[in-house]
């Protein structure tokens, strides 16, 4: 009922929301839960989570499907107090991350962890709007009784059922290819849960690949995920999923996590530290950032992301 | 021709497979088995990702690095969402899950998310959607090497459930899936009886007391081991032409 008051107080007409990747992160006020969109190493909206550190959040809950490196700077950075997901690690071949490892241990981040689909059916009860939805998933396990949900016998039949609550984030930070300056938004290639991520959240703030015309997006409606009505900001961020993969425009930068994974094997905490110092404190904006890296390595995985599509229309 | 654990384990997972089934598949050994499967002639097998992605076709050298990538989605029949690949999964889709172990018990209860040392805990990425198949599926198959430190009495953790305490127990906590009924390792493959793990079969070469030395527990054992051949040099030729850096069979 929360988000459906806060919804119904808004205003849904057409409206110009592009904005400054600055201006789209002020949204976001130290203590909300923040949903990051995408999964893994995929559409991972990192220019977006580039600034929430660089303006140093305080106090977040972030909840994401699955996380990558990117929940791991977010914890080190101090700018979440809590995660919410049902996976973490570096991703890629990197594996387990030492440094979040170290946090665990020392108890200085909170951690909640969830069956994939038990946290993904979090998002689509809070899309629809109501308080839970009912699955068989997670019976039997550690995961769930952890958790302390409703566990009942369902009244219509059909035997034991795990209640999963709804999830309404504060603010949903989204990394999409092709959006119009009212937020219409489309993803191309695979959906993830995206459009659920953005539906559940009381804000919902677009990066995007490129900003299309509203008569480019009314010629490819079924490409549309999220209706402008659900959106609150929305800027143009080419490599705004650098460097995870956007399908269509670019692959993830295995080098560049290789490194990041290097900081972490080597000094833990500490190493992740210096990672965020050089590669964020240290730079102006995400711009100044992607000045790091080399443009062979940007041509490359733009490169092979081309040849795994060759032959095939992704819409 | 020599091989290595991985390289073992995927061509035993191959041979387990049946044909005409979907499949839940992982990224690792269990999609390399399957491929193999496939390329051997089980070509009605369907593959389903959680990642969302629905029988997409592997493209050699580009071995996906997760559940979700486009390495996954090349020349696929669809892209479901995330839910949509789970939801397919409870409503009786899928006849069976491939799953990963870091810790497996006598019960086939699998742990991916800690595990307990002197030291502390040492922590593991989590269950991402292995406590989903291990739920829901008509039945999971559990794929890993055969290791003294992975095969532990107990797991430290349930994050997937097996059998968990044996016989009926499973049923009774009123898990919808039938749970594991079989662990493929490198060097043996287990059924289970009464919900507990049984050795039924050993890769050529190897005896049952080096099967047992590489558990902390004792399994029951079937009364006929039947003999795993070793792979073929076809085989051996198909998978490693699919992981040609050695990204999983190194």
């Amino acid at each position: 009922m929360q988000s459906r008051i806060f919804s119904l107080n808004k205003d849904h007409g057409f409206k110009n929301k592009l904005m400054s990747l600055e201006d789209a992160i002020s949204l976001i006020s130290n203590g909300d839960t923040v949903a990051i969109g995408g999964t893994v190493i995929t559409r991972d909206p990192f220019g977006a989570i580039w600034q929430i550190i660089k303006s140093e959040k305080r106090n977040l809950t972030v909840v994401r499907t699955m996380m990558s490196f990117e929940g791991i700077i977010l914890a080190v950075s101090g700018v979440a107090k809590k995660l919410i997901t049902s996976w973490i690690a570096i991703a890629g071949p990197f594996g387990v991350s030492k440094a979040f490892s170290e946090l665990l241990a020392s108890k200085k981040i909170d951690f909640e962890e969830w069956s994939h689909m038990g946290i993904l059916l979090r998002f689509y009860a809070g899309a629809i709007g109501i308080p839970f939805i009912p699955t068989y998933t997670m019976i039997g396990s550690d995961i769930l009784n952890k958790l302390n949900l409703k566990v009942m016998e369902s009244p219509y039949g059909g035997g034991k059922v795990v209640l999963i609550p709804a999830i309404i984030p504060d603010v949903a930070v989204i990394h999409v290819q092709r959006a119009d300056r009212f937020g219409n938004a489309q993803i191309l290639g695979m959906p993830i849960q995206d459009k659920e991520i953005a539906l559940a959240s009381k804000k919902v703030i677009i990066t995007a690949e490129e900003i299309v015309s509203e008569e480019y997006i009314r010629r490819n409606p079924e490409a549309t995920d999220i209706p402008h009505f659900a959106v609150d900001a929305v800027v143009k961020l080419p490599l705004g999923a650098y460097p995870t993969e956007c399908q269509g425009y670019y692959e993830s930068d295995l080098n560049f996590l290789e490194n990041l994974s290097r900081y972490d094997k080597e000094k833990g905490v500490e190493g992740i530290n210096e990672f965020i110092e050089k590669y964020i404190y240290g730079k102006n904006d995400f711009n100044d950032f992607l000045k790091t890296v080399d443009p062979r390595e940007l041509i490359s995985i733009m490169y092979s992301m081309k040849e795994l599509l060759s032959g095939d229309n992704l819409i | 021709m020599s091989f290595t654990k991985r390289e073992a384990l995927a061509v035993i997972t191959s041979r387990m497979l049946k044909d005409g089934i979907s499949i839940f598949v992982g990224i690792g050994i269990s999609q390399l088995a399957t491929e193999l499967a496939k390329r051997l002639g089980k070509k009605n097998i369907n593959i389903i990702y959680e990642g969302g992605s629905i029988d997409p076709v592997l493209k050699p050298p580009y071995i996906p690095y997760s559940t979700n990538d486009i390495r996954v989605g090349f020349r696929a029949l669809m892209y479901p969402t995330c839910l949509e690949s789970f939801t397919f999964m409870q409503r009786g889709l899928v006849d069976l899950a491939l799953l990963g172990a870091a810790q497996v018990d006598r019960y086939g209860n699998v742990n991916s998310s800690l595990i307990r040392t002197e030291k502390g805990n040492l922590y593991l990425p989590g269950s991402g959607g292995a406590n989903d198949l291990a739920s829901l599926a008509k039945e999971t198959m559990i794929i890993t090497v055969l290791e003294k430190r992975r095969f532990v009495e107990r797991v430290d953790f349930i994050t997937s459930p097996g059998h968990l305490s044996g016989g009926e127990s499973r049923k009774k906590e009123g898990l919808i899936g039938n749970g594991p009924s079989k662990v493929i390792t490198d060097l043996a493959v287990f059924s289970f009886e009464n919900g507990e793990m049984k050795v039924d079969g050993i890769l050529h070469g190897y005896t049952i007391e080096e099967v047992l030395g590489n558990m902390s527990f004792h399994p029951k054992i079937s009364k006929e081991i039947y003999e795993i051949p070793e792979p073929t040099e076809e085989e051996l030729t198909i998978l490693r032409s699919f992981d040609p850096n050695k990204v999983f069979l190194g």
